[in-house]
This record gives structure tokens, sequence and C-alpha cells, in this order.
């Protein structure tokens, strides 16, 4: 995905998102991290085709994702938000169908096909158990990865996930980044997130977006980027990095 | 699944039954075999004035009723919000005013004073749309604008009532002919076709707005199609029986408490429930203390608030919630 001269603001007035030029590459995870209000969700927003940019443009394929119909974009991109609602009589399996709305027509689909999708993409979340059961009565966790099954569906080559994990526990929150890294493994489906932690940025990335006051500073090999002097520099925290028996790298923030 | 059979085979009987009584109860009692007859042609004295006077008044509260409902059901799905009434977004008032229109300055064109309502509740629409577009007609946003085009409409409406241009609202269900029976049958079936075939698009609309569009659902237009068909619903049965308060914001809430809040189950219980409630609600307005009447509406708010609260404290569910 290649995104060029792109601009935003949401008042007309200020920009918000001021971008010369940005690469995401195909089949590997980026994640995009940054301190409040640098515009990291609106980057989202407008790769993923919900804003629309002001100047410039967002190219997949070498095609302006706004010159092709929202069902073909569908396709390509899928989006998992941060806050979901589902109305209450909405079992699982209901759900997950959802994502293959851009691939019905008005003549009826291939039944059998979706219905195999919709049950890998229900496995791969491990709800296969829970799928006939309403969506508002699973667990945080389990919701979280209903939203995630449905974006499956979708088989796009571009998975999006917007701070997916905020309103998880921290057991859910690496299990749901452990799903999505394995489908990033399995399938090469290219993953862009933005996270809050920056320990999961490390830990789960291929590569790494930093933004501030709504352009990009930094970008490249996560342990490259985020140097204890950078990190101190953006997020003005004062970190070192701890290696723990297995050779990972964590971040600790020092008082 | 039981639970919605059985509500539905409930709901058949009672409005069976309520149709019954609508039929044969009045100043005038006709027996079973009366109406039977008469249905099949053979009127006669007593019979005869049932048929010109009651029934197409019955006809009327039972599409009045169904199409209120509905409109109430169908907007509560676009904006997402459980007080949505087309009352409160100001449909209902603009639909009036257009009638209002018709009667003082085209009395001959009687016959399509529904399509002058409809004309009227669309202007409102189509300000709201204006002004809530670039919200892409945000819950709030709706809420916000409609109340403010309620309190104009109305206020043209009372002002021109104090001026000395004299007109009629054509409130209540009293005083209907065939003619007012046949055109409500005749406009308002359309919409309540439609209103049936927009339940998959109404059960969309419940999900968050961004994942629906970002499966590619086109949010702004299938908003705009339940909406203009709420204002349709709404707009013609304003212009025959005028505003009657309540049925678009309880029916849909008691629907959903007993068949639960998928659309595609919700909304044809919710024509009957409709038709039922509002025929009930003008049968005991007739009969309570005859000869007055009582008007459907205020009967509807006397039993139908009451009625809400203690469904709500049976089954403790509002809305989802």
């Amino acid at each position: 995905m290649d995104i060029k001269n792109l601009t935003f603001s949401y008042d007309k007035k200020k920009p918000f998102i001021e971008l010369n030029q940005l690469t995401i590459k195909d089949s590997k995870i980026t994640t995009i991290i940054g301190p409040n209000g640098s515009g990291k969700s609106t980057l989202l927003g407008l790769i993923a085709g919900h804003l629309k940019a002001h100047s410039g443009e967002v190219l997949l394929d070498d095609v302006n994702i706004h010159q092709i119909s929202a069902k073909e974009r569908a396709k390509k991109i899928a989006v998992v938000h941060q806050q979901n609602e589902a109305p209450e009589h909405y079992t699982v399996r209901q759900l997950v169908k959802i994502g293959r709305y851009p691939y019905r027509n008005k003549f009826g689909q291939n039944e059998e096909v979706d219905e195999q999708i919709i049950d890998e993409a229900i496995e791969a979340a491990s709800l296969t158990a829970e799928e006939e059961r309403f969506v508002y009565q699973l667990s945080g966790g389990q919701r979280q990865r209903a939203w995630l099954a449905l974006a499956f569906a979708q088989q796009s080559d571009y998975l999006l996930l917007d701070e997916p994990t905020t309103y998880l526990d921290l057991h859910h929150q690496l299990d749901l980044l452990a799903r999505v890294e394995e489908k990033n493994k399995t399938q090469n489906q290219t993953i862009v997130m933005v996270l809050h932690d920056l320990n999961q940025a490390l830990q789960y990335s291929d590569e790494i977006i930093v933004m501030d006051g709504g352009r990009i500073i930094a970008q490249g090999e996560p342990f490259e980027v985020m140097t204890p002097e950078f990190i101190h520099k953006v997020f003005k925290l004062n970190v070192l990095f701890f290696e723990d028996p297995n050779g990972v790298k964590h971040l600790i923030n020092i008082k | 699944m039981k639970k919605i059979l059985i509500a539905y085979s409930v709901m058949v009987v009672v409005f069976l039954v309520v149709l019954y009584e609508s039929v044969v109860l009045g100043s005038l009692q006709l027996n079973f075999g009366e109406i039977i007859k008469g249905v099949f042609g053979d009127r006669s004295g007593a019979t005869a004035v049932v048929f010109d006077l009651r029934f197409p008044r019955v006809l009327i509260a039972i599409f009045a009723g169904a199409s209120l409902a509905l409109a109430g059901a169908l907007l509560q799905a676009a904006i997402k919000n459980p007080l949505a009434d087309p009352g409160i977004i100001g449909i209902t008032s603009a639909a009036m005013l257009g009638n209002v229109v018709v009667i003082n300055f085209l009395p001959h064109l009687f016959f399509y004073s529904p399509i002058f309502a409809f004309a009227g509740g669309v202007i409102a629409f189509v300000i709201l749309y204006a002004v809530t577009k670039k919200y892409d007609m945000s819950p709030v946003f709706v809420l916000l604008v409609g109340i403010a085009l309620n309190a104009v409409f109305t206020a043209i409406i009372k002002v021109s009532g104090v001026t000395a241009i004299h007109f009629t609202e054509s409130t209540g269900l009293s005083m209907k002919t065939w003619e007012d029976a046949n055109l409500l049958m005749g406009f308002s079936i359309f919409g309540i076709i439609a209103a049936l075939i927009l339940g998959p698009v109404c059960n969309m609309l419940g999900l968050s707005e961004k994942t629906i569009r970002s499966v590619g659902f086109p949010v702004g237009k299938a908003r705009w199609v339940v909406i203009i068909i709420s204002v349709y619903l709404a707009s013609v049965s304003t212009a025959i029986v005028g505003s009657i308060a309540f049925i678009g914001l309880l029916v849909p809430h008691i629907a959903r408490m007993l068949v639960g809040s998928n659309y595609k189950v919700l909304l044809p219980f919710t024509v009957l429930l409709g038709a039922t409630m509002l025929l009930a609600a003008d049968t005991i307005g007739r009969m309570i203390v005859p000869p007055f009447e009582i008007t459907a509406s205020i009967i509807m708010s006397l039993i139908g608030g009451p009625f809400l609260i203690i469904l709500i404290r049976k089954f403790g569910k509002i809305y989802g919630h």
C-alpha cells in the first residue's frame, strides 16, 4: 500500500495529518504508535477508507481506494475497531456472516463456500463452541474475538486493527495479538495495527511507525527505531530495555 | 423461537377478537350473522349504517395503527434511538401542515391530501437530511434538528388557527367515510409492504456504524431509505387521522419485548400490534361514555403508558439492555 501527499483535518482550518510518503509492506505486521492525539487512529481511518483525505491518495495495488466501490474495498481491507455493538438477537455465527457481505450479490452467492469460510473464521478465533450463543452473552475477550472473526471472514489482503485490545484484560490482549500474528504467518495477511502498549508494539511487529503531531517521525525495524533516547523524546518516558532468558527485549519504565 | 411463535399466535387471536368487537359494538349492535351477511352484500337497515360508518372507521384504525407503528419502528432502527417517533422529529406536524394547506387552499384536491401530507413530511425530512448530512444522519443530530423542526411546524399550524383562515384538522377517527378509508388503504399499503422488505436492512443498521461501513454496507443510503418509508407511512396516516400520540413510540417497544429485536420478525408483529392497539383504543373510546367519544389518542396515552411500564417491570428489557 502506498500513501502519497496525504493531508487531512477535522476542522478544515488546521491540518491534522500531513504525510509525504508512506509505504506499508505487504504481508508484514506494521504497528502505528504515538502519543495521544498524534493522529494514529485518524491515519488508520484514512488507510481504511473511512475518512477521505483532503489531498493526496491512498493506493492499494496502485489503485486509489476511493475509486473502487465500498464492497470492493471491503474485500481488500477489513477493520477491527476498539468498541463494537451488536443487537441482542445476533448469534456469533450470524455476526461473523456479516463479514461475507461484500461478496453477496442480489442473486445468491455460493452458499456452501460462504459457510465454510465462516466456519474457518470462527475456528481461527476459537469460538466454534460458542457459535450459536448470542454475542451479548459472551465475555469481553470472547466478544472481541467475534468481531475479529467477522474481519477474518472478509478474507481481505489487509487487516487493520484500531486499538483492539483497549478494553481487554492482559491475558486476552496477548491472546488477540497472538491470533493476529498467526493470521499473518499462516496466510500472509498484511496487518496494520494501532496500539497503545509499546511493548506489545515492539514484540508483535515487523515494522513500526511512530507518529507525533500528525506526522510520521520515524519508521523502521522496531528495536532500531525505539531507542531509550527516542522514546524519551517522543513519549516523555524514562525507559530501559531488559532482555529476558528467551532473548526477548522488554521495555521497562523507570520513574 | 417458541416464545415468538406463542407471541404471534396470541397476537393474531387478540387481533381477531378486537376486530370482532369493534365491528359489533356501538350504538347500533349487530350480531355475527348480520355481519357475515353484510360482508357479502346483503345490507339493510342497521347493517347498512354499520357498514357505512363503522367499517371504514375500523379499516382506518387498522391501517393507520399499522402504519404509525411501522413508522416508529423504522425510525428507531434508522437513527438508533429508542425515543424516536415520527412526531418527535417533526414529520407528523409537517405532514399536518401539508394537509392543512390542501384543505384550506386546494379543497378540490382532497383526494391527493396524503400526497400533500407526504410532501410536507418530505420537506421536513429534506431539511433534516441537508442539515445532518455531514454527520451521516447520526442519531443525536437527527433528534435535535427534528425537535427544532417540530416546534416550527407546530407553531405555524397554531398561527394559522389564530388568523382568519379557518382550518379543520382532521384529527381522530370519527366521521370518517369510505373515501377516507380507501384513500388511506390505497396509499399506506405500499409503505407497509416496503417496510416489511426492509427488515434485513434494519438489522444491519443495528450494528456499529464503523463495522458495517467496513464491510461495504451503504450506511447513509440505507438510513435514508428507511427514514423515507417511515416518513411516508407517518404522513399518509396523519393526512387521514391527524396525529395520534404514542403509537410510533410504544408499539415497537412493546413488540420488541415480546418477540425480540430481529426486524424480520419484529416488523410484521408491529403491524399486527399497531393495528390492534389503535383499533382497541378507538373502540374503547367509542364505548366508554356513550354517546360521547373519547379520541383514540387519549385512550392510547391512558392505556399505552401504564401498559409499557408493566411490561418493563415484567420483562425488564428496554431496547436491548
